[in-house]
């Protein structure tokens, strides 16, 4: 079995008009697959995929190209793969599977496939192709079973580059292709059906949204980053009763997001709680979406044999909604610090941080501490063998034990440096006649309940 | 003092009881999450090397998480959620259940949170199709919980270190592991 050829170019030939920079957007998510992008400009996208055979079939990769084109409303797309970009074209324009059986028109497509050359290319080869059918010639195949040296002196130096590029032995050199620095994708908030009403309600807004946020996470995936914070801005219909025509939604993500699928609950949460606050003025005509900072994306390679990089995008999705509505600081994971304040033995770990989150379990502690502490210790008050907690108000009694034996003291002492934190404390574990078993400390004169061993 | 704390049981097997709820109740101080501790160290016992991750949702939280290494459960594996509500309690477990990257998910509920039979039987529902262990930590057992699998009530006898634990009520969910941990405890 033959070796496969080094390189391999992808061209996707689209079939319809697309939306202005719809194009490049499409170029630029196409990057996830190789740097080596080009494009035909508002036709065609070439990405060459020789040096990532390894990692997918060409069947894989057509099949996802076609998902990911459809986010870019290029739904009639033709994709084919070849040695050459001008091949690649030709194929994909003429649907067919072999380069022999190519028309001979075909020609300009292997001499300026990323259409840079001069347009009067064409004026000479409309020559040639004439000289070639009037020879009975009308396939690509029997052009290329005349021998080279005849070639040139029969049909001139143009056919010799022709049957060079047919070959594979000659391409014009790539354009450089460059990503717009924004990422601002904006879609019409028309709802579906004949009269085209427009959209006043979360849901459809939602349903809506949905699309820009697709194309803008595919086109950050294609740069290999992940979203930071982003915005939705809605510009509304000009009533007179609006003060603005335009509201804008900031979403700083406690997490950044690499998937629509993690960022769009975000965002509904978003929005349904500001819309609940100050709801829309007037129906929604048009929805701008635009990633405003990003930072670096996870590995490029999937690992096949392991769900730790979905689980790490679900966290991470989990972690940012669950933010998003409570606040960062009820959010997070917990790391013990090497303080003797009981309240101040554990610190919040940075999430961001894979590093804080492969930490290994602590070692023993000397003493053993409660499953549960109050946020601020409440002071006991003592009568004998009785510990009552008082209301607030000082009057009654929350709760009260009768303690029945008192296991301790464990001393904790010190930052003495400090204030407003120093503290000497002799812990005791008390357990009731009822078998609770309380986390007391006596500081001077005063008891005070720390926790519960729950 | 006892340290480490004693294992729970040397019987129970080292798997969660997965797709269902499972209720533990007790006063404050009675020991009901230390028990929960215990079968999250024991059940969760490694064995393709990662533990599972565990979700401590309460409202208006005193969860002491340095108090979960003593159990042998690594920090960096529990994710705390700190609720103001009981409303949002059961929101975000829904969202971290569904998020299938937990193992097991602990919803603390504080004296006044009340959790509707609806609400139950959705939270089982969502448990069971993600295959996720949910434990309910309570002062008292609820009535009329039929969506929960296992309702165990814990307390402790004097002086001693080790709760005993009481199995209220217990449905197919629980069946498998149950009688181990009938038999490894002190149940009465």
């Amino acid at each position: 079995m033959a070796a496969q050829p080094e390189k391999r170019i992808a061209c996707l030939l689209i079939g319809s008009t697309l939306p202005e920079g719809s194009l490049e957007a499409l170029a630029e998510a196409s990057m996830r697959w190789s740097p080596q992008v080009a494009l035909r400009s508002g036709e065609a996208v070439f990405i060459e995929i020789g040096g990532s055979r390894n990692l997918f079939s060409e069947e894989s990769f057509i099949a996802k190209m076609r998902v990911l084109a459809s986010r870019f409303d290029a739904h009639s797309v033709r994709i084919a793969i070849a040695d050459t970009a001008g091949a690649a074209l030709a194929l994909a324009r003429h649907s067919v599977p072999r380069i022999d059986s190519l028309p001979l028109e075909s020609f300009v497509d292997f001499l300026n496939p990323f259409a840079t050359l001069d347009p009067d290319l064409k004026r000479p080869l409309e020559k040639m192709l004439h000289a070639l059918r009037s020879l009975g010639l009308s396939k690509i195949g029997e052009f290329t079973s005349i021998p080279v040296s005849e070639i040139t002196p029969r049909f001139g130096k143009q056919a010799c580059e022709i049957h060079a590029a047919v070959r594979g032995r000659m391409e014009p050199a790539w354009e450089g292709f460059h990503p717009p620095e924004r990422i601002l994708e904006t879609i019409e908030a028309v709802a579906g059906g004949q009269n085209g009403e427009i959209c006043a309600d979360l849901e459809s807004l939602i349903f809506i949204l949905k699309a820009p946020v697709d194309r803008a996470m595919a086109r950050l995936r294609g740069r290999a980053q992940r979203a930071a914070r982003v915005s939705v801005t809605f510009e509304l219909e000009l009533w007179s009763t609006i003060e603005s025509p335009e509201r804008e939604f900031s979403v700083s993500l406690a997490l950044p997001q690499g998937a629509s699928a993690g960022l769009l609950p975000i965002l509904q949460e978003r929005l349904m709680r500001s819309l609940e606050k100050e709801p829309l003025g007037s129906p929604v005509r048009k929805i701008r979406f635009e990633v405003l900072e990003t930072v670096p994306g996870r590995d490029a390679q999937r690992d096949f044999f392991s769900r730790k990089e979905e689980e790490d995008e679900n966290w991470d999705a989990l972690v940012a909604r669950l933010s998003e509505r409570f606040g960062k600081e009820r959010v997070f994971v917990a790391e013990t610090v090497s303080r003797y304040l009981p309240e101040k033995a554990y610190a919040h770990a940075d999430l961001h941080s894979r590093a804080a989150r492969s930490q290994k379990a602590a070692g023993p502690q000397l003493h053993l501490r409660p499953s549960r502490i109050l946020k601020s210790p409440e002071r006991l008050l003592r009568s004998g063998r009785t510990l009552g907690l008082p209301h607030p108000d000082g009057k009654t009694l929350r709760a009260n034990w009768q303690a029945t034996t008192w296991e301790g003291p464990e001393r904790l002492s010190g930052e003495w440096w400090s204030e407003e934190d120093r503290f000497e404390r002799d812990y005791y574990r008390v357990t009731s006649e009822r078998g609770e078993q309380l986390w007391v400390y006596v500081s001077g004169e005063a008891v005070y309940l720390h926790g519960y061993f729950d | 003092m006892v340290y480490p704390p004693t294992p729970l049981s040397s019987t129970i097997p080292t798997a969660f009881p997965k797709g269902a709820l499972v209720e533990v109740s007790g006063v404050s101080g009675a020991g009901k999450t230390e028990v929960i501790l215990r079968l999250l160290a024991e059940n969760a016992a490694p064995q393709s090397g990662i533990a599972p991750r565990i979700a401590w949702i309460e409202e208006a939280s005193t969860i002491y998480p340095c108090a979960f290494p003593q159990f042998g459960i690594a920090l960096d594996r529990v994710l705390f959620v700190d609720c103001e509500n009981a409303k949002d309690a059961l929101w975000a477990a829904h969202q971290v259940i569904r998020s299938q990257v937990f193992g097991a998910v602990i919803l603390a509920r504080s004296g006044s949170f009340r959790i509707s039979e609806t609400d139950l039987r959705r939270l089982q529902l969502v448990a069971e199709k993600n295959q996720t262990a949910v434990f309910l930590i309570s002062e008292r057992p609820m009535r009329e919980a039929w969506p929960v699998s296992l309702q165990l009530e814990v307390s402790r006898c004097g002086d001693s270190q080790n709760p005993a634990i009481r199995v209220l009520r217990s449905r197919g969910g629980g069946s498998e592991w149950l009688p181990s941990l009938k038999n490894g405890s002190r149940a009465s």
